[in-house]
């Protein structure tokens, strides 16, 4: 039945309305515009760090796709792995060994973009650092009865695995090391200078930005996968995953000059890559999942203090 | 009144008096404007300075607690040592975290120490940059070092912006070791600042140029401010720093959007100004409030933003529109009422100028006294007629100067002063030499507010109109003598006229009975003359027994004349309206026009047209006497040749026909100076001629009033000696009947050849237009030589002729041979010879004793019975018709009857009756007589009669109601239908109608004449 109420507007307008809304319909970045895709950051990185150096790269996909990206922040990777498997996260900044363990329990979540690493690789290495006045080699190390060592956090890679990985290369068995959870790399870094800690686990690359603080490098892993861009499959649709890949691919550097994170830009991302983590792993004799705790409260998982209090990022 | 030009001036004062009032307004609303948004600027600079001012006292007071202790100033010098200074760094960084972590709480953001020459030693807030030189990005660390005193205020630094302060450290003996800082971040301000604006909502933006120190992984946390994207930026524009103040209200941002759409903000804030501004969103204002915040070297470095509610603003708005709306309600009320005021005077000038003119221009003194009664004005007029100087006069009082009364000085006898009123009448005023003279004055006290100011007089002279007025009265009186005698004189006239008239009348009254007196016994003299001559008489008795006859008869037509005319000027002539044929009337006023022509060697013929109507309505008799009165002068005034009737159409429609009679003969003719008076009563062409010709000189002026009274026309063409054509016009009424053409005697005659041998011009071309209306082929012979000769030739062209007009007049002594030798000449069969002839010649032609004729047609010739002859021509009838129209001829010329009847004569007079009853027996007939109608229906009811002729006036019962009984059948029913002729002496035209109205059959007058009975009872009487 005809509405009396449209029974007034000419016929040229109808049409004109009716193509207008199969244009709006099919455009594919007002398709875009309709979602809002949820990105979470490195939780390893100070908030303050990570709003600064995530929002530029954020809003660079907002205005290619015509999309909307919310930051949501948690505070440990454990809190990161388990919303993302609740589809709570589209988009993530993930570490190799955080990646690993959700892949264990969700394969939707897929790691498409590896961000460059500052030396232009895309790996690192995890280092075992102590302050200038701490032992001096691994050799003193080994003579402390009781080592307590701070640590980024469970499920980090610089965490529990790479740096009890390095003791046991040395021969300090893993299980006489207290593992204090710190939070951040920022946090380690800064409360091995403190001295309130005689070991930490970092990112090698962190620690060397802290040598003006005394702060020495006793050990470091071999190289593992750089951080990751995964995205959630199940959230979003495989077009957007590939808008999203070949944006961020075709970023120029003037584009990308003042980024935070992926300043240096991204490559492209493949399972074989991961290789060296699971390795890694294999030679601890761990699985990814087992350094998953249950979920924090507010950074149950921290000791020296949430992640959102450090001053500085542990990224780089 | 106002002309256009004062009209728009008017406007335009109106419109420049809204626009200074509005603009007053309006100027005072933006005071007040202005006014409230530099309270709501000074207010917020006060709040802003004031807040800066106690966090930098509480930064004083740290740096003095924490800072400047022994320990710490010892470690500063540790590092100016460069190989001691990361140790000297750490040491520092270890014995004052705790510090920090208290100093965060209490809302300090930056804790940074620096070495001399502006070195950074230890950011805590980013410990691990260090090293870096601020000179040329801090110079409050610079000046504070240089000048050794502390250095506050606003900077963006490397890192992070805030509100810093600087201070330097010393050692105890006075040497440099750096300088420390301590800084804010812009929301622990904007905390304690919504503390003292709790009504407003509060940002800050930056220079982008002031962000050029910043580190790279620092810039990402600026964004563009909305409200000039330009050349500002805001600090966590998305509000998602930790430490972020709550993120701006939604109407905010659409403050900044309006921002954006504001160049006049744009440039103030360019321009370092800042300032407030009212912004509106829909109906609502609110206010945007710009702060400038310097850097330390009073750059400036950004804008402390504030977005609050503007409703006193708004009420600002609407008290200004109130006011305005009410002023221009004012405004035009004045402007109406004044608009008012100008037309009231601008009239009042225009009457005081209309006045003055009237008053200037009048004829009539005009003066005007003040309550005084002194003169104000007094106009040329006035002047002049009083013979004064204007200017002379005014002041002074008119009871002086030109009004003077014998009485006192209260003037009780002054009818002006006595009235108290309008006042108006006759008043004396004198000149200025003293002579009086007498005006008529009308005057009207001025009054104002009740009380009398004065009177205005008018007055003008009438001296002139007084004498003229007596003039006129002595006119007057002797006009009304001399109407009286008029009326006397009218009244005699009136009383002589009536008389005239009743004499008139009675004259009237006594023509008609002498008429009928005088016809009666001249009724006896002719038709007794008339019955002399039929006995024995010699020569000179006979011509005196005619001589009596003629005498008889022209008195009769005199007395006839007279009595018409008479009924004419009385006015008592009333035309009667009924169908009549017109055919048979012109026929028939030929045939009695052929009787007056007596033996003169003259034609009468008759005409009509066959597209007249042959049906009319109108009054028969008067045309009949039309045509009669022209064709007996026609007749009477021509002595041979031809008299001739044409009647042709004139003008047909559907419901008027007016036909054309001419009257055409070949008479002596009319002179040009007997043609004016030829018309009027008792005068003839040529007086001469009455005693030629006899008459009354009445015929033709009875004529033209006649015409007159039908609406024709009359008029003539003559010439001495060539004769006359008279020519008359009658309009008649159309009678409408589907079978008006079924009466015309009409007969196919398509192709039959016929030859007309006719002496008279006229009446072969008339009985040839009859023949060819029939379709006959007609072929003519002028004389009676050619007849046989064109005979001879129709028949070798193989159309021999069928009929032969053969006129007696042609060769009276010829007819009868031509006839025969027609009917010999070998044609078969013979064409058949019809012989026109004038009754008293034909007597030659039926001595024969073989009648080679087949028809005798009379002359005139009547169309009906010209086409009943050819009727039987054509059916080869002629031999018998030829017989029978001799036998009746014969019994004509003879007087002798032709069939017996039995008639019954009604008539009172005895003479009468006595010569009728001769007459009849002399035709033959067996007649009873009685004296009245009453004994005619009596004899009627008893014995059987053939016809009936019936005297119109008898005693006891006249010829009209005997008529009318005898119609219903009183008289039996035999003789319901029985020929009814009247005989009357009214011999007054209309007499005939009147008869026929009532049911007669036909009409004879008297004197009745031996011929003409013996016409109608021919007629009348059927043969048995």
């Amino acid at each position: 039945m005809k509405d009396p109420a449209m029974s007034h507007i000419p016929e040229k307008i109808r049409r004109l309305r009716t193509f207008l809304f199969l244009a709006v319909l099919l455009s594919p970045s007002l398709l875009f515009a309709q979602q809002t895709l949820t990105y979470t950051p490195l939780p390893m990185v100070g908030v303050r760090k990570v709003v600064a150096d995530s929002r530029p790269m954020l809003d660079f996909l907002e205005e290619s796709l015509g999309i909307d990206i919310e930051l949501h922040y948690e505070k440990v990777n454990a809190d990161v792995v388990r919303a993302f498997q609740q589809g709570n996260i589209d988009l993530a900044e993930i570490g190799p060994l955080p990646y690993v363990a959700l892949r264990e329990m969700y394969p939707q979540a897929q790691a498409v973009l590896f961000f460059v690493e500052p030396d232009g690789s895309t790996h690192y290495t995890c280092a075992l650092v102590t302050a200038f006045d701490g032992p001096g080699s691994m050799a003193e190390v080994k003579k402390i009865a009781h080592i307590p060592l701070a640590s980024t956090q469970q499920l980090s890679t610089c965490g529990p695995l790479s740096t009890g990985y390095l003791l046991h290369k040395h021969g300090i068995d893993p299980q006489t090391v207290s593992f204090e959870i710190l939070g951040n790399h920022e946090a380690v870094a800064l409360a091995v200078i403190r001295d309130e800690y005689p070991l930490g686990g970092i990112k090698t690359h962190i620690a060397r930005r802290y040598l003006s603080l005394g702060l020495q490098v006793l050990d470091e892993t071999p190289p593992m996968p750089a951080f990751a861009l995964v995205v959630n499959r199940k959230t979003v649709e495989a077009e957007t995953i590939d808008a999203i890949t070949e944006a961020l691919l075709a970023a120029s550097r003037d584009q990308r000059t003042e980024w935070g994170v992926a300043r240096r830009g991204f490559v492209r991302a493949r399972d074989d890559d991961y290789h060296s983590m699971l390795r890694m792993l294999q030679e601890t004799g761990r699985r990814a999942v087992d350094f998953l705790m249950k979920p924090s409260a507010d950074g149950e998982e921290q000791k020296g203090g949430s992640a959102a209090d450090g001053e500085e990022g542990g990224r780089e | 009144m106002m002309n256009v030009r004062h009209r728009i001036a008017f406007a335009l004062f109106l419109l420049l008096a809204w626009l200074a009032v509005a603009g007053m307004f309006r100027q005072r609303h933006s005071e007040q404007r202005s006014a409230y948004l530099n309270q709501s600027l000074e207010m917020q600079d006060l709040a802003w300075r004031a807040t800066v001012r106690s966090f930098e006292d509480g930064l004083g007071v740290y740096v003095n607690e924490y800072v400047r202790r022994p320990e710490i100033l010892d470690l500063l010098a540790k590092a100016q040592v460069e190989s001691q200074r990361v140790q000297a760094r750490v040491l520092l960084y270890r014995k004052l975290s705790p510090v920090y972590q208290v100093l965060r709480a209490r809302g300090v953001r930056h804790l940074h120490f620096h070495l001399p020459h502006a070195v950074s030693l230890l950011r805590f807030h980013t410990p691990h940059q260090s090293d870096d030189t601020l000179l040329a990005v801090r110079p409050s660390v610079r000046l504070a070092q240089l000048h050794r005193q502390t250095v506050e205020g606003f900077e963006v630094g490397k890192v992070i912006s805030g509100f810093r302060s600087v201070h330097p450290l010393e050692a105890g003996n006075g040497e440099l070791l750096g300088s420390v800082e301590l800084g804010l971040p812009f929301d622990t301000l904007r905390q304690a600042i919504a503390e003292l604006k709790p009504d407003s909502e509060f940002n800050l933006i930056l220079r982008r140029h002031a962000l050029r120190h910043l580190f790279d992984e620092s810039l990402g946390l600026y964004g563009p401010w909305a409200g000039d994207p330009s050349a500002w930026v805001e600090e966590d524009p998305r509000r998602e720093l930790p430490d972020a103040p709550p993120p701006m209200s939604f109407t905010s941002r659409r403050l900044e959007a309006r921002i954006a759409e504001r160049e006049d903000i744009r440039q103030a804030l360019e321009l370092s100004e800042g300032g407030a501004f009212k912004l509106t969103l829909g109906a609502k204002a609110y206010v945007a409030v710009f702060t400038p915040i310097t850097d330390v070297q009073r750059d400036l470095a950004g804008y402390l933003v504030s977005y609050a509610d503007g409703r006193a603003l708004a009420e600002q708005d609407v008290n200004f529109f109130t006011n305005l709306a009410l002023t221009t309600f004012f405004v035009m009320l004045a402007g109406w009422a004044l608009y008012r005021l100008m037309l009231s005077r601008s009239r009042l000038a225009q009457e005081r100028r209309q006045f003055q003119a009237i008053a200037e221009s009048m004829g009539e003194g005009l003066y005007v006294t003040d309550s005084a009664g002194q003169l104000t004005y007094i106009n040329p007029a006035g002047a002049a007629l009083l013979e004064r100087d204007r200017d002379k006069l005014l002041g002074e009082s008119p009871h002086d100067s030109f009004h003077p009364r014998s009485s006192g000085p209260d003037r009780s006898d002054c009818p002006l002063c006595r009235s108290r009123g309008p006042f108006h009448g006759e008043l004396t005023f004198v000149r200025s030499n003293r002579e009086p003279f007498v005006v008529r004055a009308a005057s009207r006290p001025l009054i104002e507010g009740g009380a009398v100011r004065g009177m205005v007089t008018v007055f003008e002279d009438i001296s002139e109109r007084k004498r003229t007025e007596a003039e006129l009265l002595r006119a007057k009186e002797s006009l009304e003598k001399a109407n009286e005698r008029l009326k006397r004189a009218i009244a005699h006239s009136n009383r002589m006229a009536e008389q005239a008239r009743n004499a008139n009348e009675a004259k009237s009254r006594f023509l008609a009975n002498m008429s009928h007196e005088i016809r009666t016994p001249m009724n006896g003299i002719v038709g007794m003359a008339e019955l002399m001559l039929g006995t024995e008489l010699d020569k000179e008795q006979e011509q005196y027994v005619r001589t009596m006859r003629a005498c008889g008869e022209s008195l009769l037509s005199i007395i006839n004349d007279i009595l018409d005319f008479s009924k004419i000027e009385a006015d008592r002539l009333v035309l009667a309206e009924e169908d009549f044929n017109m055919l048979e009337l012109v026929e028939e006023s030929a045939d009695l026009l052929t009787l007056q022509i007596g033996d003169k060697p003259m034609e009468m013929i008759s005409y009509v047209a066959p597209d007249v109507p042959l049906w009319l309505r109108g009054d028969p008799g008067r045309l009949r006497q039309v045509l009669l009165n022209l064709g007996s002068n026609a007749v009477k005034f021509t002595t041979r040749g031809e008299v001739a009737i044409l009647v042709s159409l004139a003008e047909c429609t559907d419901e008027r026909a007016t036909v054309c009679c001419e009257v055409r003969d070949t008479g002596v003719g009319i002179s040009a100076e007997q043609r004016e008076k030829l018309f009027l009563p008792f005068e003839q062409g040529d007086p001469s001629s009455t005693r030629q010709f006899g008459g009354t000189g009445l015929g033709l002026a009875i004529t033209r009033r006649l015409l007159d009274l039908m609406g024709g026309t009359i008029d003539f063409d003559s010439a001495p000696g060539k004769g006359t054509i008279f020519r008359c016009t009658i309009p008649l009424k159309s009678v409408v009947s589907e079978d008006n053409s079924a009466d015309s005697p009409t007969l196919d005659c398509s192709g039959v050849p016929m030859l007309v041998a006719c002496a008279n011009v006229t009446q072969r071309d008339f009985l040839i237009r009859r023949l060819e209306n029939q379709q006959a082929l007609i072929r003519v012979a002028h004389n009676s030589e050619l007849v046989l000769a064109v005979a001879e030739q129709a028949r070798l062209e193989g159309a021999p002729l069928r009929v032969v007009f053969l006129d007696h007049d042609l060769a009276p002594p010829m007819t009868v041979p031509l006839a025969h030798a027609l009917r010999r000449a070998g044609q078969e069969p013979p064409p058949a010879v019809i012989v026109l002839s004038r009754l008293s010649r034909l007597s030659v032609a039926h001595k024969e004793d073989e009648q080679p004729f087949s028809g005798v047609l009379h002359k005139p010739i009547r169309t009906a019975k010209l086409m009943e002859m050819l009727e039987q021509v054509l059916s080869h009838r002629s031999g018998l018709l030829a017989s029978k129209l001799d036998e009746d001829k014969k019994r004509s010329e003879q007087d002798v009857p032709v069939e017996k009847g039995r008639i019954l004569l009604a008539e009172d007079n005895p003479v009468n009756r006595k010569l009728a009853m001769t007459f009849l027996s002399r035709l033959g007939f067996e007649a009873e007589e009685v004296e009245n109608g009453r004994q005619a229906l009596e004899l009627l009811g008893k014995d059987r009669f053939d016809l009936v002729l019936m005297d119109v006036q008898m005693p006891e019962m006249d010829g009209m109601e005997a008529t009318r009984r005898i119609r219903t059948g009183q008289g039996g029913d035999e003789h319901m239908d029985i020929p009814i002729i009247a005989l009357t002496a009214h011999a007054m035209h209309g007499d005939r109608e009147r008869c026929l109205r009532v049911g007669m059959s036909d009409y004879l007058a008297k004197p009745i004449r031996m011929a003409e009975l013996s016409d109608k009872l021919q007629r009348w009487i059927q043969p048995s």
